[in-house]
C-alpha cells in the first residue's frame, strides 16, 4: 500500500518538475532573444517618431498658393473646340506661363523613358531593357 | 508631354486604355444631343468620354497619389500586375495598410507620393536602374532640403527606443533595412501577379479567351497566357545597395538555369548594402535560341491590318522579327520560352508598428532568411532554443530520477525498519 503511495508520488513528480521549470517552446527566441521591455510602454520617447513628426510638421502639410487657375481666362474653353481638344494644346497653355516647365521636363525619366544617370542608350522602357510582363 | 495626368485634381481624366497616350473621342449621344455617348472599350463593362478639358485644366495642383497612382498602379498593363506595394488601394489606403500614405480617419499620415519622393525641377527623387535613390543615408537633421526619399531621412538611423529589446532592433539597421522588418508581407489588399506564362497564349483554355480567377482576376487570357496572382506575399530577401543589375536584349543568357532579368546588387560585407524585401514576379518569356538572348516581341498592332502584332496575328516569329528589328538588334528565327524573374524592392505597404515582424520570424530554424547565409543569426544557425528545450527536458528527467532512486532507497530503508 505504502509503496503505491509513494509510486504515485514519485510519477507526478518525475513527470512535474520539467514543466514546472520555465521551458520554452520549439518557436520561442533563443535566450538572449526573449523580449526584455514592453514595447509602447514608453511611447513618446522612440527617437525615429520624434525625429519623424519634426522632419514633416516644419515643412507645412498644405503649401500656399497665389494663383486660382479657375479664374485664369486662357483655360476656360470654347464648348465646340473642346469636343476636338488634344492633350497638348492644354500642355502649350500650360506652358505660355509655366515657360520653364517643358524644359524641366525633358531631362526626367517621365520624358525619356530612358535612364537618365547611367546608361541611357540600354536601360529604360524606350531603349533595351526586357521585363517579363 | 501632358501636363494633366500629374496635376487635374477632377479625378475624370482617362485615357483610352488602347490610345496610346489620348484620352476617348468625343462622341455625341444621338438620343441626348450636347451629351456624350462614351466609347467602349472590349473586354470592360464601363465606357470612356472625352475629358471635359476646361473643367480639368482649371483644377491644376500638386500631384495627389490618384495622380502618380494613373501609371504606377497599373503598371505592367493592370491593377498590382507589376508592384505588390503600389496599386489602386493605395489610393486611400487605411493605416494597416500603410502608415505613411493611410487616410487620417484612420490614423493615418495621408502622404502623398511626393512627400517622400521629393521633386526639385521636376527631377522626382527615386532609384533610376543602377543609380541608387540617394547616395548616403542622411537624416534631414543632417541636411535639411535633402531628399526624404528614405526611410533614415525622417527617422534617423536608430529609430527604436534605447533600453530593453528595441536596443537590440537597433543594433540590426545596419544589416537589414527598415523595410525587411516592417514589410512583413506585401499585396495586402488585394492580390498581386506573381507567375506569368506567355508560352500558354495563343491557344484556348476550356474552349474559352479568357478565364477567370476566384478574386475576379483573369488567370488565362489567349492574348496573354497563363497567370498566378497572391495576396499577403511573404517576400524574398536579398542584399541590395539600391541599385539594380538588368538584362537587355543584348546581353547573352544561360537559358538552362532561371534568368533573372534583373537582380539586386549588393553584399554583406558592402557597409551600404541592407538585406531588403523584395516581390520576385517569375514567368515564362520567350528568347532567341539561337542567339541565346531575350527578345521584345511586337504585341500591339501598329494599325488594324497589321498581323504581324501577336496580339492580331499570333504568330511568335513573326511578332518576334519585327520586335528586335525595331529595337535594332538581329533575331535568328528561332524561339523558345525561358523562365525568368523580375525583382521590385518592396518599399510601400508599411505596416503598423505591432505588426513589424517578430524576431522569430528570423531567429529561427524556419527562417525568412534562409538564402542569406553571410551572417550569423542566433536561434537560425546554432539551434540554441531547441538544445534549450531539449536540455530542460533531460535534467529534469534526471533529476526525476534522481528523486525516484532516493525515496526507493528511503523506503527500502524504512521497510527494512519495519
Ligand atoms: C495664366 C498663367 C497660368 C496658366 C495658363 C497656368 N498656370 Fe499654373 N500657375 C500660375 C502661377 C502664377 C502659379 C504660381 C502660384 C504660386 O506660386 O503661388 C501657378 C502654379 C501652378 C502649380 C503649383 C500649384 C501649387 O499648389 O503650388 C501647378 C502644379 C500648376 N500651376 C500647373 C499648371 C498646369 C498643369 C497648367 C495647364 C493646365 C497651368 N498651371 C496653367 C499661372 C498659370
Ligand atoms: C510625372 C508627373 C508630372 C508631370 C507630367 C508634370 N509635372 Fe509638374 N510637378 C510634378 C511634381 C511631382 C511636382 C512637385 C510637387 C511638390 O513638390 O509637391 C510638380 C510641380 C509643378 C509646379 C510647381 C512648381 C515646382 O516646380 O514645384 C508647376 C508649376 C508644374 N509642376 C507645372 C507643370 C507643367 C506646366 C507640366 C506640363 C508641361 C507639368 N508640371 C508636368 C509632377 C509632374
Ligand atoms: C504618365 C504615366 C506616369 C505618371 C503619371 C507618373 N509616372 Fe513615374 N514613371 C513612369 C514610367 C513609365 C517610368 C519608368 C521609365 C522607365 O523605366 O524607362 C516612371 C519612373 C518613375 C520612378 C523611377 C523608378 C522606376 O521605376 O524607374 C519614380 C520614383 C516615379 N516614376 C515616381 C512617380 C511619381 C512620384 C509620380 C507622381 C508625381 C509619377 N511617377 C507619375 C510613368 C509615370
Ligand atoms: C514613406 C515614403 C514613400 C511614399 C509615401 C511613397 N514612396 Fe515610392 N518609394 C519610397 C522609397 C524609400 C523607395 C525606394 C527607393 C529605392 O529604390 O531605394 C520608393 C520607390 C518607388 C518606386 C520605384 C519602385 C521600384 O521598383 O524600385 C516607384 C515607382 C515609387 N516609389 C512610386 C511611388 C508612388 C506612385 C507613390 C504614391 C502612391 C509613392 N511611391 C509613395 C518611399 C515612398
Ligand atoms: C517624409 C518622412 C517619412 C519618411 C521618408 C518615412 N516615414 Fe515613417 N513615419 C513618418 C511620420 C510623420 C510618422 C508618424 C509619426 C507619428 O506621429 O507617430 C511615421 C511613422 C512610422 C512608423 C510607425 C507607424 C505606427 O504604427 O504608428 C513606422 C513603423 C515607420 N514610419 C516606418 C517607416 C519606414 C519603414 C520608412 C521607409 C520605407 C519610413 N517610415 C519613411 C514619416 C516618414
Ligand atoms: C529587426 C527588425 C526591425 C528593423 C530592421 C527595423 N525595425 Fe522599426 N520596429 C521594429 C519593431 C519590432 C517595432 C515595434 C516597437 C518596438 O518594439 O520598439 C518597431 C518600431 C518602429 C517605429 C515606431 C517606434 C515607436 O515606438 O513608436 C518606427 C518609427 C520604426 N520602427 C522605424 C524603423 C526604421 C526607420 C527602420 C530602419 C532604419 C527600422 N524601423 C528598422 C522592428 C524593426
Ligand atoms: C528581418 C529578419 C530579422 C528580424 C525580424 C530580427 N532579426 Fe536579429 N538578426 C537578423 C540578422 C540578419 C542578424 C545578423 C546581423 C549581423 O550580423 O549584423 C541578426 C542578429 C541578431 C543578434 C546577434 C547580433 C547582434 O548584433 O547582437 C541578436 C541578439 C538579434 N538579432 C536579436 C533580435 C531580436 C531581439 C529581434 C526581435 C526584436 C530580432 N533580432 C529580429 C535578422 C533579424
Amino acid at each position: 500500500m505504502r509503496n503505491t503511495v509513494w509510486g504515485v508520488l514519485l510519477l507526478t513528480l518525475a513527470w512535474a518538475l520539467p514543466c514546472a521549470l520555465p521551458a520554452p517552446a520549439d518557436a520561442a527566441p533563443a535566450p538572449g532573444l526573449t523580449p526584455g521591455s514592453t514595447p509602447g510602454s514608453t511611447e513618446d520617447t522612440a527617437p525615429g517618431r520624434a525625429l519623424a513628426i519634426q522632419a514633416t510638421r516644419a515643412k507645412p502639410e498644405v503649401r500656399s498658393t497665389t494663383a486660382d487657375h479657375g479664374r485664369f481666362e486662357v483655360l476656360h474653353f470654347d464648348a465646340e473646340k473642346q469636343k476636338t481638344m488634344q492633350p497638348e494644346e492644354v500642355t502649350r497653355t500650360c506652358l505660355g506661363c509655366h515657360n520653364l516647365a517643358a524644359l524641366q521636363f525633358h531631362q526626367s525619366i517621365h520624358w525619356t523613358w530612358r535612364d537618365t544617370e547611367g546608361q541611357p542608350e540600354n536601360f529604360g522602357k524606350g531603349a533595351l531593357s526586357v521585363n517579363n510582363f | 508631354m501632358d501636363c494633366l495626368v500629374c496635376h487635374e485634381q477632377t479625378g475624370t481624366y482617362r485615357k483610352f486604355p488602347s490610345g496610346a497616350g489620348y484620352p476617348a473621342p468625343y462622341v455625341e449621344d444621338p438620343a441626348n444631343p450636347g451629351t456624350q455617348k462614351g466609347v467602349p472599350f472590349p473586354g470592360e463593362s464601363k465606357s470612356y468620354f472625352a475629358p471635359d478639358w476646361s473643367r480639368v485644366a482649371q483644377s491644376v495642383a500638386r500631384p495627389s497619389r490618384m495622380n502618380c497612382g494613373t501609371c504606377h498602379f497599373y503598371g505592367g498593363g493592370g491593377d498590382a500586375v507589376k508592384h505588390g506595394d503600389l496599386d489602386s488601394t493605395m489610393g486611400r489606403p487605411p493605416k494597416t495598410l500603410d502608415v505613411h500614405m493611410g487616410t487620417r480617419e484612420s490614423g493615418g499620415q495621408d502622404f502623398t507620393c511626393v512627400r517622400c519622393h521629393t521633386t526639385h525641377s521636376h527631377h522626382i527623387a527615386g532609384r533610376i536602374y543602377e543609380t541608387p535613390a540617394a547616395a548616403e543615408r542622411k537624416s534631414l537633421l543632417q541636411d535639411d532640403l535633402g531628399d526624404k526619399i528614405l526611410c533614415e531621412s525622417c527617422h534617423g538611423t536608430e529609430p527604436h527606443q534605447s533600453g530593453g529589446m528595441s536596443d537590440k532592433i537597433n543594433d540590426h539597421t545596419d544589416t537589414v533595412s527598415c523595410q525587411a522588418c516592417h514589410i512583413p508581407e506585401f499585396a495586402r489588399a488585394q492580390s498581386t501577379k506573381m507567375w506569368w506564362d506567355w508560352s500558354k497564349a495563343g491557344q484556348l483554355m476550356d474552349g474559352k479567351e479568357v478565364v477567370m480567377g476566384p478574386d475576379g482576376k483573369s488567370v488565362f487570357d489567349r492574348k496573354k497566357g497563363e497567370f498566378r496572382w497572391e495576396k499577403n506575399v511573404v517576400p524574398e530577401y536579398y542584399w541590395f545597395d539600391g541599385t539594380l543589375d538588368h538584362v537587355t536584349v543584348a546581353d547573352p543568357i544561360d537559358p538552362t538555369a532561371e534568368v533573372w532579368l534583373n537582380r539586386p546588387q549588393g553584399s554583406a560585407d558592402d557597409p551600404n548594402s541592407r538585406i531588403m524585401p523584395f516581390k520576385v514576379h517569375r514567368a515564362m518569356a520567350p528568347y532567341d535560341k539561337v542567339n541565346k538572348v531575350m527578345v521584345i516581341p511586337h504585341l500591339f498592332p501598329f494599325n488594324k491590318d497589321d498581323d504581324t502584332a501577336y496580339w492580331k496575328g499570333y504568330d511568335w516569329n513573326r511578332a518576334i522579327e519585327v520586335g528586335m528589328e525595331k529595337a535594332g538588334q538581329p533575331y535568328s528565327g528561332e524561339y523558345g520560352f525561358v523562365e525568368t524573374t523580375y525583382v521590385f524592392p518592396t518599399t510601400h505597404m508599411v505596416a503598423p508598428k505591432n505588426e513589424a515582424l517578430p524576431c522569430e520570424a528570423c531567429h529561427s530554424r524556419q527562417s525568412r532568411l534562409a538564402g542569406i547565409t553571410e551572417v550569423y543569426m542566433p536561434g537560425r544557425d546554432t539551434f540554441a532554443m531547441v538544445d534549450a528545450a531539449g536540455w530542460v527536458g533531460v535534467t529534469g528527467a534526471m533529476v526525476a530520477v534522481i528523486i525516484h532512486g532516493l525515496m526507493r532507497f528511503v523506503s527500502g530503508l524504512r521497510r527494512k525498519e519495519e
